[in-house]
């Protein structure tokens, strides 16, 4: 029978204790005497968020191939199951087997968002784990970081024995090599170290000297021994149908946020938008052909049961083969009872004739982001979409006989002005009117258009790095501009805004373009008990700002601070395959408001096809 | 075809959920192979009916799922296609072929039965419990109050217990209770009301809890369905037996 690392009282006195139980069907067993590795791997934070990532099931799926490793999964528990860990001295552990986390040869952490680095602690000291890597003995895990985040993974450093920065499918299994190897010769965890600094990607902290300016800005980052890498090389994946996908995904007993097969038909995004760092970092855009995509939706669905799919990139209307893909999926997804679900795409005629042919009669809303309320806005971060565009879309999708619209928008991106956060109202404004110029018999009630915006957070590697965030007080301003000028539109009675506080984004700008010198600052949050700060009813704005106060941490430095051109970064020692001159070259664009074309129009020589010469850099 | 599966759920499977139990079989159908059948309409559903939902923590050996089909299959078939699909904690123990008028489980259902053991409690005080079990039963009512929207009311739970009795080792009790739309009696009330009755403070609530429950089988009424209440015990029967196609051969 299965092992259970709680008791069934503790399984009986907490929420959804099926998140703790294991067993899915899909999850992976194996014997701990055929294999030599065991790979723990975590997404940092509840259950149902952390089983919604493809990334980690493309890894699991990968690691668990190979026979002498065993990946299992591992989450963050809720409150209520931390604190009865804590009282009763339980420690965190891994679903599959329910054996401690501390067993493990390689805790694998995922950061997807800055705001989860106190859970990233949090997992760390419930697993009993040191929190730095320092105090680690040949005894604990080597703990290794993945994700976005790792574009700027200095904060963390301490905190990790390496980062993989890049694409995971690319040099793990070098690295997995490496370490049996050193397990076998019992090599000591500081020699294994070093020698997996020399494995493409793989990014040891502790190799590595941060040297500051009187000014706080960094002066030299620099490797601390001979034969380490200056530079870290991104890893990417040329061609995807060189890789494994996963055709057998977990299946979790509890209704994760993401419950359906997931179909990965592109990498990277040919669109330049200035403010999105996936789109940046994850060029160059690479699909996968038809005749793959449509065996790996079978196969999932088939291995699953699923009665959804969904297709996911960061653009799919951009997907060449769109139209042709959806021909061949839908015969197949009819007659199972399959819904398709096109999260991502752009509204112009072909993609309201693909919604429609997929969703019947039945009409649900269609999203814009436009991310800016003005045309003038949307030329400095270089959105690529046109007034012309959006209510030519909008007038097709009212047509079709939609009615409900959600328009996604950004406050306080680089240059923005009041009129800027009042032409989000207008927008809105607009494509109602668009709505109610139908003929009154031939329209059914109102339209619904909601307008919801986030602020803008300025990232590594992208032509915004340079650029400062605003105060927390200016963007609470500007959204009641925006709800202000919502009121007062012709339409206001089919308008709706949403907006979020602002402290939020603030502190993810602090990490995001943080340096080293943050770590503390981060251990210190832990400390007082913060967790979960990524989602709202957790996160304590006050502890923050306090703690800064306390270490004599100016928060504004990282978030508020617009750069010098020549300043070095923290994260400059990776090499994206971006230029930063090109970066430069985007920004000053941006600054004048000029657009620059997308991949497929013309090569703007972002420098993706010096390092990669991949997926759209070869296309005819 | 209508088919009805008799199910277990044991082990720490318990602690999955009867929603998520429910999105569990149906995947599991969408699984096996089989043509499962659809509801007409905008949004169609499987045909798959759950007789009773269990509660979280209890497990049970006599559990009912129906399920429509859009082809003709052997039964042992169909029982070896969803079994296939089935991850350790869940496991169908029986199938039968239903006749086409058959009725759903939820409204077969009339009683369930339970094995209850002693989980977090002395040994006396469930001796002492099962000692009582008799002249318990015998009573011709048992009151207890229960809340409800409007405040208290007195309850007669006596008529809604078919059977009460030690299990054949004595280190359970046996009971048989009314279930389903009609009269629904919770045997954790029944328990409670027994302790209280042998002396004990009544365990409401308490965690972890003092007895583990595990249900043995679901049942309706025998041949005429259509009656409403209980009056016969006797005529009580699992429902794997009814509503049965009749063989044609």
């Amino acid at each position: 029978m299965r092992k259970s690392a709680l008791s069934d009282d503790i399984l009986l006195r907490i929420e959804k204790p099926a998140r703790y139980i294991g067993g899915e069907f899909n999850s992976v067993m194996k014997d701990l005497s055929d294999i030599s590795i065991r790979f723990a791997m975590c997404f940092p934070d509840v259950y149902e968020i952390g089983m919604s990532h493809l990334g980690i099931a493309i890894l699991y799926d990968m690691f668990n191939r190979r026979q002498d490793t065993w990946c299992e999964r591992v989450y963050c528990p809720w409150v209520d199951l931390e604190t009865i860990m804590r009282e009763e001295s339980i420690p965190l552990f891994a679903l599959e087997s329910q054996d401690p986390v501390k067993d493990f040869d390689f805790l694998g952490i995922t950061l997807q968002y800055e705001m989860c680095y106190t859970n990233v602690l949090q997992v760390l000291d419930l697993a009993d784990i040191p929190l730095h890597a320092a105090d680690r003995t040949e005894d604990d895990p080597i703990v290794i970081g993945g994700g976005p985040c790792t574009y700027n993974p200095e904060p963390l450093a301490p905190f990790f024995d390496m980062f993989y920065i890049g694409e995971g499918e690319v040099t793990y299994d070098q690295l997995l090599d490496i370490y049996r190897e050193c397990k076998q010769n019992r090599v000591s965890r500081a020699e294994f170290l070093r020698k997996a600094a020399s494995v493409p990607g793989i990014y040891v902290p502790s190799l590595y000297n941060a040297d500051y300016n009187d000014d706080g800005t960094l002066h030299s980052f620099v490797p601390l021994e001979d034969g380490i890498p200056e530079k870290i090389i991104r890893q990417v994946v040329t061609d995807p149908s060189d890789i494994c996908y996963p055709k057998r995904p977990v299946i979790p007993f509890v209704k994760a946020v993401q419950d359906r097969v997931v179909l990965e038909v592109m990498r990277g995004c040919i669109r330049g938008c200035r403010f999105c760092q996936a789109g940046m970092t994850y060029r160059p855009s690479r699909s996968r052909s038809v005749d793959e995509l449509v065996d790996i939706a079978v196969s999932s669905l088939e291995a699953t049961g699923y009665d959804e799919l969904s297709l996911s990139s960061l653009s799919t209307s951009d997907y060449k083969d769109l139209e042709q893909l959806i021909d061949r999926l839908l015969p197949y997804l009819h007659e199972h009872n399959i819904e398709l679900e096109l999260p991502s795409l752009r509204i112009d005629a072909v993609s309201l004739e693909i919604m429609k042919r997929i969703s019947g009669i039945k009409r649900g809303s269609f999203t814009f982001a436009p991310e800016a309320g003005t045309q003038r806005l949307r030329d400095v971060i270089n959105k690529g979409l046109s007034i012309e565009e959006i209510t030519t879309g909008a007038r097709l999708a009212f047509e079709g006989g939609w009615k409900r619209v959600k328009l996604y928008f950004m406050l306080g991106l680089p240059t923005e002005t009041d009129e800027d956060a009042e032409g989000i109202a207008a927008l809105s404004n607009d494509i109602a009117h668009l709505y109610y110029e139908i003929p009154k018999e031939e329209r059914i009630g109102r339209c619904q258009i909601t307008a919801s915006s986030s602020f803008f957070v300025p990232k590594p590697f992208t032509p915004f790095q340079w650029s400062a965030m605003l105060d927390p007080e200016d963007y609470h301003r500007r959204t009641m501009i925006v709800k202000d000028a919502v009121r007062r539109q012709t339409h206001a009675k089919s308008l709706r805004y949403q907006y979020h506080g602002s402290k939020m984004s603030y502190m993810e700008a602090v990490l995001a373009r943080g340096d080293r010198r943050l770590a503390d600052f981060i251990e210190a949050l832990h400390r007082k008990g913060a967790r979960y700060d990524a989602w709202t009813e957790f996160f304590d704005a006050d502890r923050w700002y306090q703690t800064f106060d306390e270490l004599g941490i100016d928060h504004a430095f990282y978030a508020m601070r617009e750069r010098d051109l020549d300043e070095l970064f923290p994260w400059d020692f990776i090499e994206t395959g971006l230029s930063k001159e090109y970066l430069k070259n985007e920004y000053r664009r941006a600054v004048d408001g000029k657009t620059t074309p997308h991949c497929r129009q013309q090569c703007t020589g972002c420098g993706m096809k010096q390092l990669y010469h991949g997926g759209v850099c070869v296309e005819d | 075809m209508k088919i009805r599966f008799k199910f277990a759920k044991t082990g720490v499977m318990r602690f999955v959920g009867h929603l998520d139990t429910v999105r569990y079989f149906q995947k599991a159908l969408r699984r096996s192979g089989l043509k499962p059948a659809y509801s007409n309409g905008l949004s169609p559903h499987l045909l798959v009916t759950f007789a009773s939902p269990l509660s979280v923590g209890m497990t049970t050996e006599g559990d009912y799922i129906d399920v429509v089909i859009d082809e003709e299959r052997d039964v042992r078939e169909i029982l070896s296609m969803i079994r296939s699909q089935l991850s350790e904690g869940f496991s169908l123990s029986d199938a039968v072929e239903l006749s086409d008028h058959a009725k759903t489980p939820m409204a077969l259902l009339r009683a369930a039965s339970y094995q209850i053991t002693p989980n977090n409690v002395s040994e006396e005080v469930f001796k002492q419990c099962i000692a009582n079990l008799d002249s318990f039963f015998s009573q011709s009512q048992i009151n207890v109050s229960k809340k409800t929207k409007k405040g208290e009311s007195i309850v007669d739970i006596r008529p809604m217990i078919y059977r009460l009795k030690p299990d054949e080792s004595k280190t359970g009790i046996q009971m048989q209770i009314a279930a389903g739309s009609i009269r629904h009696l919770k045997p954790e009330l029944v328990v409670e009301t027994l302790m209280r009755f042998s002396g004990f403070e009544e365990p409401v609530n308490v965690l972890p809890p003092v007895f583990h429950y595990h249900r043995l089988d679901l049942y309706g009424i025998k041949g005429n369905s259509s009656e409403r209440e209980v009056t016969d015990p006797a005529k009580l029967s699992p429902l794997l037996l009814l509503d049965i196609k009749e063989e044609s051969c």
